[in-house]
């Protein structure tokens, strides 16, 4: 296979290949893999498979950009159906604590359990394994501090599960409420006020 | 935690209603308590909330000391922020001292509270992204598969041990050799890296021990490993292994990233338009220059510790 110009558009031939790739294989194909495979050059690659993906756009299965690789998957239009069949499959979505605990290790890795506990005000002792059972999670290496703490960070099947291309993929996370000082003071000012008023209501509370 | 408090979970997400609510922990209760009063975290009515808070305290009475502890600390906070706000501001504050609700160590319950739900709002986010993947579905993965896949990312332990293992080797072959004289051959760890980007080949995976091959001295096996290390950093290169303490393996990574293509020009640009990928025979390891400092010099890479050459001295 002779490498291509990246000016001239792929043949049909070419983008049967790469469909013919992705149908076979169960797991994201990487631009690495498919190089390997095929013998092209990246962009080549990348030009093909937009072409093959805007060719699916309208059919019951998809072509997804997913933890570095390309996947097909059936369509979200087909869902409610298809769902039914896999309804028996275990797919099991995480409790609250340990999607809290998730997020905290994907926007915070590395990151060690005491930095999570610090942040979560809660222990996590139990909610760890549980994410490394479901291989979301892995160990990145030990942290400079005593104890050598183990480092947290995520894996690339919790880029599949949650179908992020890569981990900038992540939604943003909320701003930080900026305060300005003078706004600061305002409001400190005012729930001083607030404070006040309620104390003189009800001073008590506890017995 | 294992009472659990019945209420309607309110707020914008009106499609989304949890009936039991079961808290996660002090800072998880109060932002609900905060929340409750649709108030800024940094206006609530403390002695509102701190009413509540006990309240739910009382409530709880487990007899586990972690949980119970951690809910207390953040109560008798909650009790100096009231005691606090109780008192009259300073007449004139010194302009230093600014009132911030932040001031002292162990009172950042603000600080806290806000990057808490930072996270908490981020992983609802998370979860509908989960929702959104869930109504995909590719061709199914093996079990057994889906716990191991093919190509693991090498776990910092194994890396180290596979660096045991060549030092070891080496200590081995150095015994042999007893009483050779030996020169410290000066290579720096920007060199080493562009060294072993050429010597591997994009079609090509080798293994680990194998960028080792032929290395004189200790000095040298610890300079490559920092370039693997910074290459893999970079990535510039990948390593992986099949099973966990496995044999590790390193092949050349040809992401078409923005941030890769940008280094590959660099590269480019830093040996001259010199071809990277020159073919070479696999085992003999990679080929050395002498060391130039102004390669190292305009290397735009991180400097290590280990980037100077060495003068030349025998050991």
């Amino acid at each position: 296979m002779t490498t291509q110009s990246t000016t001239e558009a792929p043949p049909r031939e070419h983008l049967a290949i790469l469909e013919a790739i992705l149908f076979s294989s169960t797991r994201p194909q990487p631009v690495d893999s498919l190089k390997t495979l095929t013998g092209w050059q990246s962009r080549y690659i990348e030009q093909a498979m937009n072409m093959l993906m805007d060719e699916y756009a309208e059919r019951g299965i998809q072509i997804r950009m997913v933890a570095n690789g390309w996947q097909m998957v059936t369509s979200p239009a087909v869902a409610p159906v298809v769902e039914k069949m896999h309804a028996q499959a275990s797919r099991s979505a995480l409790s609250r604590a340990a999607m809290e605990t998730l997020a905290i290790i994907a926007y915070r890795q590395p990151v060690t359990r005491a930095q999570i506990e610090a942040l979560r005000g809660v222990k996590v002792d139990h909610i760890i394994p549980q994410l490394f059972e479901k291989n979301f999670i892995r160990e990145l290496g030990r942290a400079q501090a005593p104890g050598r703490p183990m480092l947290l960070g995520t894996t690339r099947h919790f880029l599949t599960h949650f179908g992020l291309k890569n981990l900038d993929d992540l939604p943003e996370l909320p701003p930080d409420e900026t305060l300005s000082d003078v706004n600061l003071q305002h409001r400190v000012a005012d729930a001083l006020d607030a404070a006040e008023h309620q104390a003189a209501e009800q001073l008590s509370f506890g017995d | 935690m294992t009472d659990a408090v019945e209420h309607q979970e309110e707020g914008p997400r009106s499609g989304y209603q949890v009936k039991t609510h079961l808290f996660e922990g002090p800072l998880d209760l109060l932002l609900y308590l905060v929340s409750k009063q649709k108030l800024d975290i940094t206006e609530m009515s403390l002695a509102k909330v701190a009413e509540e808070y006990w309240a739910y305290l009382k409530m709880l009475q487990t007899l586990d000391l972690d949980v119970e502890s951690s809910y207390l600390v953040v109560f008798a906070c909650l009790l100096e922020l009231k005691s606090r706000l109780l008192l009259p501001p300073e007449p004139e504050p010194p302009d230093e001292m600014d009132f911030d609700l932040g001031d002292t160590a162990e009172f950042d319950l603000v600080e806290r509270l806000k990057e808490y739900k930072k996270y908490k709002e981020a992983s609802l986010v998370l979860q509908e992204r989960e929702r959104e993947a869930m109504q995909v579905f590719p061709r199914p993965i093996d079990e057994e598969e889906a716990i191991e896949p093919p190509t693991l990312d090498v776990s910092l332990p194994d890396l180290l041990e596979a660096l045991r293992g060549v030092l070891e080797s080496y200590q081995k072959r150095s015994k042999k050799k007893e009483g050779l004289t030996m020169e410290r051959v000066a290579v720096s760890v920007p060199q080493r890296m562009r060294e072993i980007v050429s010597f591997l080949r994009p079609d090509k995976t080798f293994q680990f021990t194998e960028l080792f091959e032929g290395e004189a001295t200790r000095d040298q096996i610890i300079v490559t490993f920092l370039a693997i290390l910074e290459l893999t950093r970079l990535a510039r290169i990948r390593i992986w292994q099949e099973v966990t303490s496995g044999p590790i393996f390193v092949e050349r990574a040809e992401d078409v990233s923005s941030r890769e293509l940008l280094l590959e020009e660099l590269m480019l640009l830093e040996e001259g338009g010199a071809s990277p990928g020159k073919k070479r025979r696999r085992g003999t390891g990679p080929p050395r220059k002498p060391p130039r400092s102004e390669d190292v010099e305009s290397l735009p890479l991180p400097s290590l510790e280990m980037d100077k050459p060495r003068e030349e001295e025998p050991v």
